[in-house]
């Protein structure tokens, strides 16, 4: 890629984390500026314009008016960049998918439901092609400045699809299993330094499930460790309601109706 | 801003509606902190913490008074480094007349790299609590997963105050 390509951050619907995580980046790396020009930021830059080559997405698409601007983003961009789990998976966002959504906005907004417009989140390449993506929520500030380091040598980023287990064992934490937790490391895919069973957490998932997930074993050894099967399915719809219904559902009740 | 008088004034509301209170029922407590921070990822310590204070509020749970002192360290932590975020990044730009802090950084480099070294260091205090800034964990109302007593947490404690000074 030639001298400073010029990068666009954008938003949906999102908490702003990843993007925030990407200004905390510049304190190890305050030298990414001398590399990239950053010619939107809304979070910090007043000045827009609508001349870039490579675009970070920011957010899950949750509303129909989301989709042109999606759209005239990737007219625009060369490299189209998922940038942290509710671009990549849905994120958190998706929890309310499997939900009545009409009663999901009366239930939060009253008599003024009509006044937002919704539907059923999804992440940024179910609306548009994707170039893509760093997981995580938030992403991880190292491995977004890989990413960024890669696409300048002209190298996609590599992303890791082995399991978050395989980092944590190279980190000799004490597995959550082990202390009376549970855990969704197995199928999730590495990369974050295995943050959360560092400092006592099991994970979440919000990195995704890798792509060949031993998934059937994982339920049994979350039933072995004492969940129940409610307990185990809002465990696999906190950051992976999306993913889960792309390999056809939760083995749902409510039936994520999508309505 | 030009002179010290304001000329234009922008108001953009830019948020999805994005229905935590309606995502949050038939999940399981623990969870409600972790969803609740990603609220905002600016102020993601706060969010969690209100979550987790009412979490404990509706079970009847009181915390530890020292959960209660490192939750507060873990907002001061926040509180610092969402006000260097806004003087330094948000606010100063506009009072200059730039667009962002990107020029300052040419122009006065030793104070913006100063903002980023306080920044880092408000973000390593909530790291050594509760792992990270944005979005906290090890505390979700069922216990302190973990106490910042461990060596490595020490050890990140002392790296940020040297390289703060
Ligand atoms: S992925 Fe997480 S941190 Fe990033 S914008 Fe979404 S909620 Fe915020
Ligand atoms: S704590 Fe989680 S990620 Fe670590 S080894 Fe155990 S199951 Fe795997
Ligand atoms: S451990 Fe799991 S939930 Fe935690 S950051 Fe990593 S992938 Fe996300």
């Amino acid at each position: 890629m030639s001298a400073k390509p010029k990068v666009a951050f954008f938003e949906f619907t999102s908490c702003e984390g990843c993007q925030l995580t990407v200004v905390d980046s510049l304190q190890d790396h305050p030298e990414l500026l001398d590399a990239i020009e950053i010619v939107n930021f809304r979070e910090a830059i007043s000045r827009r314009d609508h001349d870039y080559q490579i675009a970070f997405i920011e957010g899950s698409c949750s509303r129909p008016s989301d989709e042109a601007t999606l759209k005239a983003i990737r007219a625009q961009a060369g490299m189209v960049i998922e940038l942290g789990a509710c671009a990549h998976l849905g994120g958190i966002n998706t929890i309310r998918n499997r939900q009545n959504l009409d009663d999901v906005r009366h239930y939060v907004y009253g008599d003024k439901a009509d006044w937002y417009e919704t539907y059923p989140a999804r992440p940024i390449h179910a609306v548009i092609d994707v170039d893509a993506a760093i997981p995580g929520c938030p992403i991880d500030r190292d491995e977004f400045i890989m990413a960024v380091t890669q696409l300048l040598q002209g190298r996609m980023p590599q992303i890791p699809d082995h399991p978050l287990c395989i980092e944590c064992k190279l980190k000799e934490n004490v597995c959550v299993y082990q202390r009376g937790m549970t855990c969704l490391g197995p199928i999730i895919r590495a990369g974050c330094d295995a943050i959360c069973p560092t400092y006592g957490d099991g994970c979440e998932g919000c990195r995704g499930m890798i792509s060949n997930p031993n998934f059937d074993s994982l339920r049994e050894v979350l039933a072995e460790h004492g969940m129940s099967e409610d307990a185990i399915k809002a465990k696999l719809t906190m950051f992976l309601t999306y993913q889960m219904m792309d390999r056809g559902g939760i083995g749902d009740d409510n039936g994520a109706t999508n309505a | 801003m030009q002179n010290g008088e304001l000329k234009q004034c922008e108001l953009q509301i830019v948020e999805t509606p994005r229905f935590f209170e309606a995502m949050l029922r038939g999940r399981p407590y623990g969870e409600a902190s972790h969803i609740t921070s990603r609220i905002c990822g600016i102020c993601a310590v706060g969010h969690a913490t209100a979550s987790l204070r009412a979490t404990e509020k509706a079970l009847g749970v009181a915390p530890s008074e020292q959960t209660v002192l490192l939750r507060k360290l873990n907002f001061h932590g926040e509180i610092l480094d969402s006000h260097i975020l806004h003087t330094y990044m948000l606010v100063a730009p506009d009072f200059l007349g730039v667009d962002s802090v990107i020029p300052l950084a040419k122009s006065a480099p030793e104070v913006v790299l100063r903002a980023l070294r306080m920044k880092k260091l408000a973000g390593d205090i909530c790291k050594v609590i509760c792992g990270r800034h944005t979005h906290p964990h090890r505390d979700d109302g069922r216990r302190l997963h973990a106490l910042p007593v461990e060596r490595r947490d020490r050890r990140a404690a002392r790296t940020a105050c040297r390289d703060a000074r």
